[in-house]
């Protein structure tokens, strides 16, 4: 009797120990989250520190964008927002304002994730630019799904148990508690109070989002970016090329989770009333060669079918007509200082102007 | 799932809080817990799991063959059916590719031998060892077959130790269940314990050191200075123990949680006064399968020096290809079993003289002289190729200068890491006692805390990774 009372007292002694550990870590972890959320931080993602204060200087601006630019680096730099502001400018009355959301690493799922949890309330666009390209549909790539799990899964789950719990709870303040429980304390320490994160800030606010190679890749800051064909490129390109086939293109799919994370986009532009333009990035010849046979024509069928079921603008600038020469870009594919300032003119003229026309 | 990602967290506690509710029926719980390894294995290739279920299959069926049949050969042929069923699928999936691409190699005559399309499954080396432990005990008698399937795949597939180990014996695992699992207050408090120190050692320590020097100086050694170089070799060492014993130790403080003793893993394997002291102490769930199923079956120690040298060596050799399907595997575990051979040759001349020297400074002397070599081999390890081993080898010896360029809270995680390693035992135990005695909402604030500073240096660690996009 008294082993099995022991037993007995053990067991609940273990059971109530561990689930008193959870209770107290379920409510710290809402704890600081809301105190993250209170403080006003860059709360939302385990992104790089560079990233999120790229989000919290998008969220600073007091009275929002009207176009905001989506995809990953090669948007990031390719994309101008100063260039689109003045390009817009010449033809609409008053000023019209362009930020660059564009994520490095950035794929699909999770410029799901930044439009559905960033693209909200007063920092709601007029139009977004979604800049794709066929690596970031690729479910399948090993690289990619890293940075996924650091964007957007883990949170993707809790994101979705909060959404459920909160659409359950009768009040408003309670749904907005349950909001608040997904965030978590590190987004304290990616405050952007000490000076080097406020120099980012700066740096985001003043360029608009828009990536500078040369600052971000700190190493090359001395020599000019190779011309393509030149020993340094091909050497550069061959460098790349085996990671790119290995773990960006690998076992190409465009998967489940791609196409919903896209679905998902054009579902939340239509709520929230924003514009949605897709567009498809240029890209190199050498790069264009790492493709097998079939795979980006896969994700160009995807692409300008779902575009046009859902009457969507599509604009490539990837195919023949639109094509920009190699020597644009400093990069396989990733547009160079000029490349970029003509291809946010070609952006802001063809797909912007028109929205903006009829909007008038 | 990773064991320091969110959904990791968000699994475990489900499985956590269910287990509690089914922990008074075995059988459903067994049942439950079965299924949450498989959906855990799942998470990374749903395909492959049914390899995991077909070794899980052979080796219950193979082993209570083994046990009823009395006749000396077919036990032997049934043995030799799992050696070569677990073995075979081992071969094909992990080393298939090596195998050809050598091929293609030496004997181009041949053409060119199609590679397979295959993926390494996660944890096959793990698994296939420890279904392979059952049926060798019951062939050498040792133990007897479970009666219920169930269990047995339990002990395959159980979740924690699936991917990474420690490898657990049928011996160690089996007795545990059909009994009502006795989980204390402090055996809750040490599996967070383990679980806290676990991501410190693996996101604080390992991906840190990664990120910050040892992928960049092994990635193009031939741009760094001989102190860098150096520094990146030491992080290095204490990157995979972090890594490694960090999963470990995650692992076994999630079976604690559960209601399962896994063995320890680790046992501060850098304070080793030499290599075979070292092997006692790093990966001792392999190191003892090494021991018990191949060095000592090949006959050990018993059939004379030159016996023993070459059986030490051959078993660490293979131990090297274990862990994967490279020449610098092969040759670092050659290394060690060079090493080994000259250490045990050395301690039979040496002995009575000062081949074990008391005083602690003598200690202290031969575990830093064990840690260069030990360090020596996971350059090895380590390096891509071999033109990366040499280039670093270079390096080290000044081939591209002196100069120092490693950011200073390197350094301060670097010694951090060797502090806390080199801390003796009973520091360990006082820590783990003070933890013991926290109470839950201190407990879980230490845990978000750890779990906030962990993603704060996951996001902060991350390189601007700009031009791989």
């Amino acid at each position: 009797m008294t082993i099995s009372a022991d037993r007995r007292d053990s067991r609940t002694n273990q059971v109530n120990k561990t689930l008193w550990v959870l209770f107290w870590g379920v409510v710290f972890l809402a704890l600081s989250s809301w105190i993250a959320t209170q403080t006003g931080l860059a709360w939302w993602q385990p992104v790089t520190c560079d990233q999120s204060l790229k989000i919290h200087a998008y969220r600073a601006a007091p009275s929002g964008y009207n176009v905001v630019v989506m995809g990953s680096s090669r948007a990031e730099l390719g994309v101008n927002p100063l260039v689109v502001e003045k390009e817009l400018s010449r033809q609409a009355e008053g000023s019209l304002t362009c930020f660059n959301l564009s994520q490095s690493a950035g794929q699909i799922r999770t410029d799901h994730v930044i439009f559905r949890e960033v693209l909200r309330g007063q920092s709601t666009p007029d139009v977004v630019v979604l800049c794709t390209e066929a690596r970031g549909f690729n479910s399948m790539s090993r690289r990619t799904s890293e940075y996924v799990k650091h964007y957007a899964q883990p949170w993707d789950i809790l994101v979705e148990i909060r959404d459920i719990a909160a659409a359950g709870c009768l009040s408003d303040a309670a749904s907005s508690f349950i909001r608040s429980i997904s965030c978590v304390v590190q987004y304290l320490t990616q405050s952007p109070r000490t000076q080097k994160s406020k120099n980012h800030v700066l740096f985001w606010e003043l360029s608009k989002g828009h990536g500078d190679p040369f600052r971000m890749n700190e190493g090359d800051q001395s020599k000019p970016a190779p011309t393509p064909g030149s020993r340094r490129w091909k050497a550069k390109f061959e460098k790349r090329k085996s990671f790119v086939r290995d773990n960006l293109l690998n076992d190409f799919e465009i998967g489940r989770a791609s196409r919903r994370a896209f679905e998902k986009i054009i579902e939340i532009s239509r709520e929230r009333k924003i514009e949605l333009v897709v567009v498809n990035m240029p890209l190199t010849t050498d790069y264009m060669s790492l493709f097998e046979p079939g795979e980006y024509s896969q994700y160009m069928s995807y692409i300008t079918k779902t575009c046009d079921r859902e009457k969507i603008p599509f604009f490539d600038y990837n195919a023949y007509e639109q094509h920009l020469p190699d020597s644009l870009f400093y990069d396989p594919d990733h547009l160079g200082p000029k490349g970029s300032i003509l291809f946010s003119r070609r952006i802001a003229r063809d797909a912007l102007k028109p929205i903006f026309r009829n909007a008038q | 799932m990773l064991f320091n990602s969110g959904e990791f967290a968000v699994f475990l506690i489900v499985v956590l809080l269910l287990d509690m509710i089914l922990r008074n029926r075995l059988q459903p719980r067994y049942a439950f817990l079965l299924a949450a390894s498989y959906f855990f294995y799942s998470c990374w290739n749903a395909n492959y799991l049914l390899l995991l279920i077909f070794s899980t299959v052979l080796d219950f069926t193979l082993g209570r063959l083994i046990h009823l049949e009395q006749r000396k050969s077919l036990r032997k042929l049934y043995l030799l059916l799992s050696l070569s069923g677990n073995l075979g699928v081992l071969g094909v999936f992990k080393y298939g590719n090596f195998f050809i691409d050598n091929i293609t190699e030496t004997l181009p005559f041949l053409g060119d031998i199609p590679r397979l399309e295959v993926l390494l499954p996660v944890g096959i080396s793990f698994y296939t060892f420890q279904t392979l432990s059952y049926t060798i005990d019951i062939y050498r008698r040792k133990l007897e077959p479970h009666d219920s399937f169930l269990g047995f795949a339990l002990f395959v597939s159980f979740f924690p130790q699936l991917v990474a180990g420690p490898i657990v014996r049928a011996s160690q695992f089996l007795p545990q269940l059909g009994k009502m699992p006795v989980i204390t207050s402090a055996d809750a408090s040490h599996g967070f314990f383990l679980i806290a120190r676990g991501l410190f050692k693996k996101v604080i320590i390992a991906d840190y050191l990664a990120i910050h020097i040892v992928d960049q100086v092994f990635s193009a050694p031939g741009a760094y200075g001989s102190p860098t170089i150096l520094i990146a070799v030491y992080a290095y060492a204490f990157q995979i123990y972090g890594d490694f014993s960090g999963y470990s130790d995650i692992a076994i403080g999630c079976g604690r949680l559960l209601g399962f003793k896994l063995p320890k893993n680790f046992d501060s394997p850098y304070v080793a006064t030499d290599l075979r002291d070292f092997w006692r102490r790093w990966h001792i769930s392999l190191s003892s399968w090494l021991r018990d199923y191949l060095y000592i079956p090949l006959g050990g120690s018993k059939r004379g020096q030159r016996a023993t040298y070459i059986n030490l060596t051959l078993t660490m050799l293979l131990g090297g290809l274990w862990h994967g399907a490279g020449w610098t595997f092969i040759l670092w575990g050659l290394f060690h079993g060079v090493i080994l051979a000259v250490t045990r040759m050395a301690q039979r001349a040496g002995a009575g003289s000062c081949a074990r020297d008391p005083s602690k400074t003598g200690r202290v002397l031969r575990a830093l002289a064990n840690f260069q070599v030990v360090c020596l081999g996971w350059i090895l390890f380590r390096s891509p190729d071999f033109e990366t081993f040499v280039s670093m080898l270079a390096g080290l010896g000044g081939a591209n200068g002196w100069a120092l360029d490693v950011e200073p809270f390197v350094i301060v995680v670097l010694l951090v890491a060797a502090a806390t390693h080199m801390m003796p035992n009973r520091f360990n135990h006082n820590l783990a006692l003070l933890w013991n005695k926290l109470p839950a909402p201190a407990m879980a604030a230490a845990l978000i805390v750890l779990i906030g500073v962990c993603s704060f240096i996951c996001a902060a660690a991350r390189p601007f990774i700009y031009f791989q996009f």
